[in-house]
């Protein structure tokens, strides 16, 4: 997300203007990859 | 010539082990398990000469505990009373008190009170009179306003207020690491039923004095650093000391929460403190992130194994 | 001994009660004959790389990964071997 910024004298307030999307597969995801590593052919668990 | 009085009393059922009533109950909702507490029934049955039939049920539950489908539930103390007569049901809750309850977020104790009639042939078609929906979550409070629901219309509207939530706890509980702050919001916003799905057209929140954000996470640095404009967002985040910090809500039935965020304020070490005003368009899936929550360890075990399992059937289907 | 040697060795280890799952997502030593200690040194040192590169990658902390694999390991510990739960060894 590229946001949109206008630089302008000192005092006057910068206006920043922005899209934020959260994903939340996080915690799924790394749940999903440890499956892949605790299971018997990763001959660490 | 008296009526037919008939009344009696279920022996308390105590549930420390099992759950004795889903081997009785066939239609015992498979997601609810019942692990401790009471439960106590007594009805009464009147039958007066030449009127109509008056049933009574009095239903109490003590310290009752268990999950329902993802969310844990500790200690309800609840009593409820259903009465039918002359083809109209009336059931009445005045002490209904859940301590605690944890989808993924622990809030509590909620606090219910009202009374619902419907008439007999259509149930689910009834008023809903809600004297009291409170609730006390991350520091704050949230509750109803008083009113009447009539669940015969497809869509109903209730004002929800919102006083005092923590900004400090609620970065905490959320799952993401580097997020710090500190304010009390407060808020309202208007509850859309329909058809028992669940959104928001228009509602407010707002800090309720100026405060501190701070957004440390390694992924945004590391964007800060492909990009200057990022740059001088996360530097600005690193610290953010707002005056104004206000959001209009919208929430669709599919989970999605959309912030109109305004955060005004200044980074006092970045550009001498030049004043920043952000305008973020805030994008958020609730169902996913009451799952991430779910999926770390803030709650119970069998929560977990429910939502991998739901996981893993959601995939089944797409699979190629 | 080498990771291979310890890999290769693990499932011997456990099934023999030497070697438990923790909650933390690392090997703990029962009973530290033969090689217990060598196998877990070994093997957690794997894990331990796995988990930070997963941590990386997902730009959170490494005691997140390794809170919900102890989790997962423990879970999936078959019947009859050892899992620690609250500091001691149970055998499931």
């Amino acid at each position: 997300c590229t946001p949109r910024v206008e630089l302008a004298m000192a005092d006057k307030p910068i206006n920043i203007n922005l899209n934020v999307k959260i994903e939340h597969e996080l915690y799924i995801r790394v749940d999903k990859a440890l499956d892949s590593i605790i299971n018997k052919d990763s001959g660490l668990f | 010539t008296g009526s037919l009085i008939f009344d009696g009393t279920l022996e308390p059922i105590q549930l420390n082990t099992g759950n004795p009533i889903t081997q009785t109950l066939s239609n015992w909702p498979k997601l609810l398990e019942l692990n401790s507490g009471r439960i106590q029934a007594r009805g009464r049955f009147e039958l007066p000469p030449g009127k109509q039939v008056k049933a009574t049920l009095y239903l109490e539950s003590q310290g009752l505990s268990g999950i329902y489908d993802r969310i844990e539930l500790n200690q309800l103390n609840s009593n409820l009373v259903l009465a039918l007569q002359n083809q109209r049901l009336q059931v009445d809750l005045d002490g209904f008190r859940l301590e605690q309850a944890n989808p993924g977020l622990r809030f509590g104790p909620v606090i219910l009170q009202g009374q619902y009639q419907a008439k007999l042939d259509q149930p689910l078609a009834g008023q809903l009179d809600i004297r009291k929906a409170h609730a006390e979550v991350l520091g704050g409070e949230i509750w109803a306003e008083r009113g009447l629901l009539n669940l015969a219309v497809s869509k109903q509207t209730q004002a929800i207020h919102v006083k005092g939530l923590d900004l400090a706890q609620l970065l905490l509980a959320y799952p993401a690491e580097g997020l710090q702050g500190s304010g009390l919001i407060d808020g309202s916003f208007q509850l859309q039923l329909e058809n028992r799905n669940v959104s928001i057209e228009q509602g407010s929140l707002a800090a309720r004095n100026p405060g501190v954000l701070s957004i440390k996470s390694p992924r945004l640095q590391a964007l800060g650093k492909s990009n200057p404009a990022m740059q001088l967002v996360t530097q600005a985040l690193e610290n953010f000391h707002y005056d104004l910090l206000a959001s209009d809500i919208r929430y669709d039935k599919h989970g999605k929460l959309q912030l109109g965020l305004r955060l005004y304020g200044r980074n006092p070490s970045l550009e001498r403190g030049r004043p920043i005003n952000f305008n973020i368009n805030l994008e958020e899936n609730i169902p996913d992130l009451l799952t991430s929550l779910q999926l770390s360890d803030r709650v119970s075990e069998t929560i977990q194994q429910r939502v991998r399992e739901q996981l893993e059937s959601d995939k089944q289907p797409t699979q190629p | 001994i080498n990771l291979d040697e310890a890999m290769s060795a693990l499932s011997g280890a456990k099934a023999s009660g030497q070697l438990g799952e923790k909650p933390d997502g690392y090997l703990g030593v029962i009973k530290s004959d033969g090689q217990a200690e060598a196998i877990a040194a070994q093997i957690n040192q794997a894990r331990r790389a796995e988990y930070q590169r997963l941590a990386s990658q997902n730009g959170i902390d490494i005691s997140n990964v390794e809170a919900i694999a102890g989790k997962k390991a423990i879970e999936k510990t078959p019947a009859g071997q050892y899992v620690q739960i609250n500091g001691s060894w149970v055998r499931k």
